[in-house]
């Protein structure tokens, strides 16, 4: 073993925010206070965007990870329960389903749960009789119960299916909380703008950063948490963008915070509209509700934009602010003794609300490539190829929510239902719709959410009845039944959601 | 719903009686399962189709006839309904823990590589890196091996269960067993009435097909007529008939194509070889590969287990195809596992049982798993072509990653360790392969890939088994000071020690 290569001891994270604060944290977490200084640099005079108020469950093993107490850093990021995702009018004008952080139904010898809806579906529409129903797929899921009925209570309390959940939070508080975190762990943070970054002569890595107080910071490992503006990886390193608005056309998003309603339940849920030309995000928090058009401008003005969101949403409690973005990632998410984290990396729109969980990936997969400081190439090449995986098939299950609308009428849903799809993606759902089969992938979202919006926007396998298994129609249907009404009646015990969190005035 | 199982020898016939069984126990009643035994294999009928005649194989010292599995086959025996009392009495089954590699490679390693974990994890960081910062720092001189429960459990010639407790050492324990394949095989046998597995043992006349090439109906010799969805081929290579009356079929490698660069000269230089000792009827817990350089073939097959591929088919295949072989000459060998075809219906799972290198797994691991994703892909819709395809490309991916395993092991046999690259390396370890020894080599880690059916510690082990030391020690080993390291490391061995002492004798 070769003790003659230094570790990294001076880390620099270029920026605050969500990402930096994040990496910050977790980096003081896990390496050694004694021997690896870590500094943050950032402006009061830059504001932050602010990314994805909405979370995935991962969140959790993030701040479990960090040793967070799960009351207090709800109290302190004014963070409600997330149990998942209302798609409204996705499919159809007037019709929604919900994409719940949990599986569906129950297996049985070995036939998943969705193919045995399916047979029973077929069952029930041929029915002669109108008194055989079956309720829509999503409703086999206790999460979906819940979610509707605007309750709450932590998995494994009784509950005999398993579920998760995530959270809704202020991600502005949320970096605020993890500087505290991460300055009492002796992060060092740096008030000031970066005017100027020296590069090595030979190897071309940064080594050090200058700021407009005429301070330099010199370090060995540098991550890029500058957020759109990509100083280091992009205008510094000359880093590629790979382009997939072809796909991802939505270029836009004005966001606009409103009141809690009074008097009216606390979703459990985030809540996504389709509009005209885009979507609309709804997401409520303890003191606030998060809302947000994301459009293209191709088809929509930012006026009119404004306008759907201002009237579809509560009484506005700041001023809208506007977004431009692309959707892409860099080439290389590491180059050099350089680490995009973030906004810097890439961007992909927060439809299923992968902002803050894009940048905990990125950020574990740094803690588990963490380099020594002689040789960043054979760590920084790993660290690309499981970034670019993450971010396509991300990219993938994003696209498939507009491929599977069927607004005909609408000339942006008709143009993303009939644009070509990445090879990836239209070869699983040429698969999908001819066996009901979907290979297991790596990655955030796994066959249960695929399920959920393959089913809720009508993609179902074809019925043949050639299949190996084939249960008897009339015992199918009073199993899920049984089931439908178990997974109804677990809820009923539940809490609402607004009782663990009553109404509190804005701050 | 009709499938159609081709095998011969039937009750020798463990990939026929395997999924005639599996498929059983997880179709419905409606679909109708036939076995059809196409008769003894004869030397004539060998030999008339380019086969090798049973006659000619020179006789070889088989002592045993044992299958060792991987632990994942517990889920076969669970959906078989076969308890693991039943299953150890009928099959004269044993503990399996793990392999023992003796005098393994040029530096003449010796290890244990067990199913279960090292040590415990400390924070982020996995046992091993943290027991390699113990060594550099002489807070340790004990081998990696006292610090796993298994092998100590090996070697004091104890066995206990998982714990259910995940506070007990015994919580990270996994086994699997090795068994009687005949005995097995009965077992097998005996389940097929009781899964009302239709049996004919006329030989087939001929098979009908569709204007697609789909086999529709199969004619046997008696007259008789059996339609059918799906036909599975488990009569091995060495039945002429069904690969003259398949001439698409074909073996197909997971890296490259046979009889190129995949083949591995396994004699240059030293003569390099190695043999498996499997033995029956005592209590050792690990299957224990030797190394030899005594040149081949006395070593080569002074033991050989059927199923681990390394006695009769390798012999077979070599003599076959190098009659002309002498100790001097320079033979190939082919070592990729072919991964089965599905085309035109027509499922083929002889070749697994031939041609295969195994030592992380045997045949009837990739059987089940293969028979395992054929369920799953069948259960809607077994005329999908495109289910083929996607079941093709999923049993590629898993057993190119088998052969990587399985390369990985056999990389010292070809570079005589200690990081020399050559040519022929290159050529004997895939892209990925190499990545990943590159990776190992440079910082001790591990990623989890597509197609691993172990998880990154067990690679880990094994290659620091074979004796490659990472360069450097993962930083995130340093997170904790060498004294807390050190107590918990040395609590560790007290904990093992205690926990076998408690154990009860397997004699």
């Amino acid at each position: 073993m070769s003790e003659a290569t230094p570790p990294i001891s001076r880390i620099v994270i270029a920026g605050g925010g969500t990402a930096g604060w994040m990496c910050a944290a977790a980096l003081a977490r896990v390496c050694d206070k004694q021997t690896t200084q870590i500094t943050l640099i950032e402006s009061e005079n830059i504001g932050s965007i602010g990314v994805g108020e909405a979370t995935l469950p991962v969140l959790r093993d993030f701040n479990r990870m960090l040793g967070i107490d799960e009351q207090e850093f709800m109290k302190a990021t004014n963070a409600t329960f997330k149990l998942g995702i209302e798609f409204k009018n996705w499919a159809r004008q007037g019709q929604s389903y919900f994409h719940p952080f949990s599986g569906f139904g129950l297996s049985q010898n070995l036939t998943p749960f969705h193919l045995q809806w399916l047979q029973a579906h077929h069952y029930t529409k041929n029915a002669q009789s109108k008194d055989i129903t079956l309720p829509n797929f999503d409703e086999f899921a206790i999460v979906t119960h819940a979610a509707r009925n605007n309750k709450f209570a932590a998995p494994g309390a009784g509950n005999q299916i398993d579920y998760t959940y995530a959270y809704h939070l202020d991600a502005t508080a949320y970096a605020q909380y993890l500087r505290r975190y991460s300055e009492a762990l002796g992060v060092v943070r740096e008030e000031g703008k970066i005017t100027h970054v020296a590069l090595d002569s030979q190897c071309g890595n940064i080594t050090a950063l200058s700021l407009d107080n005429g301070k330099q910071v010199s370090g060995d490992l540098f991550i890029d948490c500058s957020g759109f503006r990509a100083l280091l990886i992009g205008k510094v390193l000359d880093t590629a963008y790979i382009d997939w608005r072809h796909w991802l056309p939505c270029d836009r998003a004005v966001a606009l915070q409103t009141e809690r309603p009074p008097n009216q339940p606390l979703h459990s849920y985030t809540t996504s509209t389709a509009h005209r030309a885009g979507w609309q995000w709804h997401i409520p928090l303890q003191h606030r509700t998060g809302n947000g058009h994301v459009y293209c401008s191709k088809y929509v003005s930012d006026d009119e934009a404004l306008s759907v969101l201002q009237s579809n949403s509560g009484k506005a409690i700041n001023e809208p602010k506007v977004l431009h973005f692309g959707a892409g990632m860099r080439q290389q998410c590491w180059k050099r003794n350089c680490i995009s984290i973030g906004l810097s990396s890439g961007f992909l729109e927060p439809l299923e609300s992968t902002s803050i969980y894009l940048i905990q990936f990125g950020i574990f997969k740094l803690i588990e490539l963490f380099p020594r400081k002689h040789n960043f190439e054979i760590e920084a090449k790993q660290y690309n190829r499981l970034m670019r995986e993450e971010y396509e098939s991300i990219r993938d299950f994003l696209i498939m929510h507009y491929a599977l609308n069927q607004h005909k009428d609408l000339p942006f849903w008709a143009d993303t239902a009939n644009m070509p799809l990445p090879v990836s993606l239209q070869e699983r759902l040429a698969l999908f719709k001819s066996s009901g089969y979907l290979p297991k992938k790596r990655g955030s979202f796994g066959e249960a959410s695929w399920l959920a919006v393959l089913y809720g926007q009508h993609c179902w396998p074809q019925f043949k009845q050639q299949g190996l298994a084939l249960l008897e129609d009339d015992k199918l249907l009073a199993d899920l039944q049984a089931q439908h009404q178990h997974m109804q009646k677990s809820t009923y015990t539940m809490p609402a959601h607004s009782s663990i969190f009553p109404q509190k005035p804005h701050s | 719903m009709q499938i159609i199982i081709i095998g011969n020898n039937i009750i020798d016939n463990t990939a026929a009686l395997m999924s005639a069984n599996i498929l059983a126990a997880t179709a419905d009643s409606s679909v109708e399962i036939h076995l059809l035994n196409d008769g003894l294999l004869n030397d004539e009928k060998a030999q008339h189709k380019g086969g090798l005649a049973r006659s000619n194989i020179p006789p070889l010292n088989l002592t045993t006839d044992i299958a060792t599995v991987a632990p994942s086959f517990a889920a076969c025996l669970r959906l078989l309904k076969v308890s693991e009392a039943q299953f150890m009495h009928e099959c004269d089954a044993q503990f399996h823990l793990g392999n023992h590699f003796v005098s393994w490679g040029e530096e003449r390693q010796n290890f244990h590589h067990v199913f279960s974990d090292y040590g415990v994890k400390f924070a982020t960081v996995e046992f091993l890196p943290a027991y390699l910062r113990l060594l550099s720092e002489q807070q340790t001189s004990n081998t990696l091996d006292s610090y796993s429960l298994a092998a100590q459990m090996a070697q004091r010639g104890v066995f206990s269960h998982p714990s259910d407790d995940p506070k007990s050492i015994r919580s990270s324990l996994n086994y699997s067993w090795r068994f009687s394949i005949a005995k097995f095989n009965a077992l097998l046998t005996a389940k097929l009435d009781q899964h009302k597995i239709t049996q004919h043992s006329h030989a087939i006349e001929q098979k009908l097909r569709n204007d697609s090439g789909d086999i529709t109906q199969i004619q046997l010799q008696n007259k008789q007529i059996i339609d059918c969805d799906l036909v599975i081929d488990c009569q091995g290579k060495e039945a002429p008939p069904t690969q003259a009356a398949e001439p698409t079929l074909h073996y197909v490698s997971g890296i490259k194509p046979l009889n190129q660069h995949s083949s591995v000269n396994l004699y240059t230089g030293t003569q390099h070889g190695f043999s498996v000792q499997c033995l029956n009827n005592t209590h050792e817990q690990f299957t224990q590969y030797y190394w030899s350089t005594s040149g081949w073939p006395t070593s080569y097959w002074k033991t050989s287990d059927s199923q681990t591929g390394l006695g009769d088919n390798i012999k077979q295949s070599f003599t076959q195809e190098h009659p002309s072989y002498t100790a001097q000459s320079q033979g190939q060998i082919e070592l990729d596992l072919a991964p089965p075809q599905w085309q035109n219906q027509q499922l083929d799972l002889s070749p697994l049982n031939r041609k295969s290198l195994s030592i992380h797994s045997s045949h009837l691991d990739l059987l089940w798993y293969t028979l395992s994703t054929l369920c799953n892909i069948t259960r809607h819709n077994m005329r999908s072509t495109l289910a083929a395809k996607a079941f093709n490309r999923e049993l590629t991916q898993v057993t190119t990653g088998f052969n990587e395993l399985n390369r990985l092991t056999l990389f010292p046999l070809i570079s005589g360790m200690k990081n020399k690259q050559t040519k022929e390396d290159e050529t004997f370890l895939s892209k990925e392969g190499r990545e990943r020894l590159e990776l190992f080599q440079h910082c001790g880690r591990v990623l989890q890939e597509e197609g691993d059916q172990f998880p990154p510690s067990y690679y880990a082990t094994l290659l620091y088994g074979l004796g490659i030391t990472p360069n450097t020690i993962d930083p995130l080993a340093y997170q904790q000071d060498q004294e807390s390291l050190a107590k918990t490391a040395a609590q560790l061995l007290r904990l093992i020690d205690n926990a076998c002492k408690n154990m009860p004798k397997l004699s």
